[in-house]
């Protein structure tokens, strides 16, 4: 499959610790699924993705609980929430 | 594609103003007119600590002509590794105070207006009103989604950052730029639509933040504060800047308003959600006095007692001053539920923190997984006097 079939997830901060990378490609789908593909390639952000922002293409998925679709091409940036100043 | 300027210019710039910002008047795209506008310009900053500390200082370089500094805090030592502002001698000033001293020692032709308060549903919208900008730099959720709220309310532009540990992230809200613009309208709850829950998200005492960090994000943060009042380049307005400190990437994430968004509720809604779990109030047979847990470590020594003392604050203060016979179990792991594995359900268990507060909560947490658990009242700092302690104090 080539990239533009697949659906890039890309980590930050706390959530790109967890994973131990900037970012992977994953197989499109509803994003529960990915999430959940994503816990099971990366273990540790089961503890960080609870509290990420999901923003698929820009957009918002918490709203969504989960049941968005994620298509092929679509980027997926995974983003913890902070607020120290 | 720039967006129109904010403000509109002053009418005139002095000699002494002609001369100060000179570099700023050659520039083609800000010159005289810029600069006057600049002149013209109120803009609030919330928080005058590590990201505060840069923005105030280049916007009063940058001559905007009016400043407002929010801050309720005074200036700790700890301050100092990341807060240029304040200096040794400010140590136990207010921070809004300090701030105006050195803001003016920089530049005395402008004018800084003082709210030393902290920010609530009540005086929100009454101190933002009447600013064409306001720079979010606070070190907290509650504060953050009141002063998004209040400037989605009052239609005012919003320039965000924010720092942990070694990353940072700033944007420029508006949830309503001039119509007619490119730009698609966004605010914080775009991003981030609710506060975390309560007590998951650590804060920067708890985790530590480089210093520099906030040069990095606040000079990015002032950098868009001067656009938009000129009305130069392109705002990060629905992009997201985000910094690796350690590997010096600033990756950018777009972002889209959210068409299903919720609308903004009542100001007061914000402090009900970001309120920490009711540590339903200790009861008094949860709570362990200093003096008493002294007679029971003496005694756990001669073999009469036993428990599990266990140290929930983090592993950098724990090394700064601890209580002999205690171990550390970070109150994270309280949270996610990664700490109980390491405790025995059949031993009593005593927990403690600096001033009881954080043990309190995990106290809530462990009693609610089945320990039979207490904790110190008052913490560390009741121990003082009463137990011999490992290193310094706090």
């Amino acid at each position: 499959m080539t990239v533009g079939e697949q659906v890039t997830i890309r980590f930050f901060a706390g959530a790109r610790a967890a994973a131990g990378c900037d970012q992977v490609t994953v197989d499109p789908g509803p994003l529960e699924q990915v999430i959940k593909s994503l816990h099971a390639d990366f273990p540790a952000l089961a503890d960080v993705t609870p509290g990420c922002s999901f923003l698929v293409d820009g957009l918002s998925a918490t709203r969504h609980e989960g049941l968005l679709l994620v298509g092929a091409g679509s980027t997926v940036d995974v983003l913890p929430p902070f607020a120290g100043g | 594609m720039a967006l129109l300027p904010l403000v509109e210019p002053a009418a005139v710039l002095t000699d002494a103003e002609v001369q100060r910002y000179a570099r700023h008047l050659t520039l083609p795209v800000v010159g005289n007119e810029g600069q006057r506008r600049l002149k013209n310009a109120r803009v609030l900053v919330v928080g005058a600590g590590g990201l505060g500390s840069p923005v105030l200082l280049y916007l009063a370089a940058a001559g905007v002509g009016t400043i407002g500094v929010v801050d309720s805090d005074v200036v700790d030592e700890s301050n100092l590794q990341r807060q240029v502002l304040h200096g040794t001698p400010d140590v136990g000033r207010g921070k809004t105070a300090s701030a105006r001293d050195a803001v003016e020692r920089l530049n005395p032709l402008i004018h800084v207006e003082l709210h030393d308060l902290r920010l609530d549903a009540s005086n929100a919208l009454e101190t933002l009103r009447g600013y064409d900008l306001v720079v979010d730099g606070t070190d907290n959720f509650a504060t953050r989604y009141l002063v998004n709220d209040a400037c989605v309310l009052l239609g005012l532009p919003l320039v965000w950052g924010a720092i942990y540990r070694f990353d940072g992230q700033t944007s420029v809200f508006w949830a309503a730029p001039p119509a007619g613009c490119e730009y698609e309208g966004v605010h914080y709850r775009d991003v981030f639509p609710h506060p975390p829950t309560p007590g998951t998200v650590p804060s920067c005492a708890e985790g530590g933040v480089l210093g520099v960090l906030c040069g990095a994000i606040g000079s990015v943060m002032a950098n868009e504060a001067v656009k938009l009042i000129t009305g130069i380049g392109e705002p990060l307005l629905g992009r997201l800047l985000t910094f690796d400190a350690l590997t010096t990437r600033w990756p950018e994430v777009l972002v889209h308003a959210d068409p299903h968004r919720a609308p903004i509720g009542p100001l007061e809604d914000i402090a009900v959600q970001c309120a920490l779990p009711e540590s339903a109030p200790v009861l008094a047979g949860h709570a362990i006095s200093a003096a008493r847990l002294a007679g029971r470590l003496a005694e756990r020594e001669r073999g009469n007692d036993d428990f599990d003392l266990v140290d929930v604050r983090e592993q950098h203060e724990f090394d700064l001053v601890a209580i002999p016979g205690a171990r550390l179990v970070p109150r994270g792991g309280f949270f996610d539920g990664s700490a109980f594995a390491s405790l025995d359900r059949t031993r009593p268990l005593i927990l403690h923190c600096k001033s009881g507060a954080r043990s309190a909560e995990v106290l809530t947490l462990a009693r609610a997984a089945g320990f039979g658990a207490i904790h110190l009242d008052g913490g560390i700092l009741a121990c003082v006097d009463k137990i011999e302690l490992r290193g310094s104090r706090h």
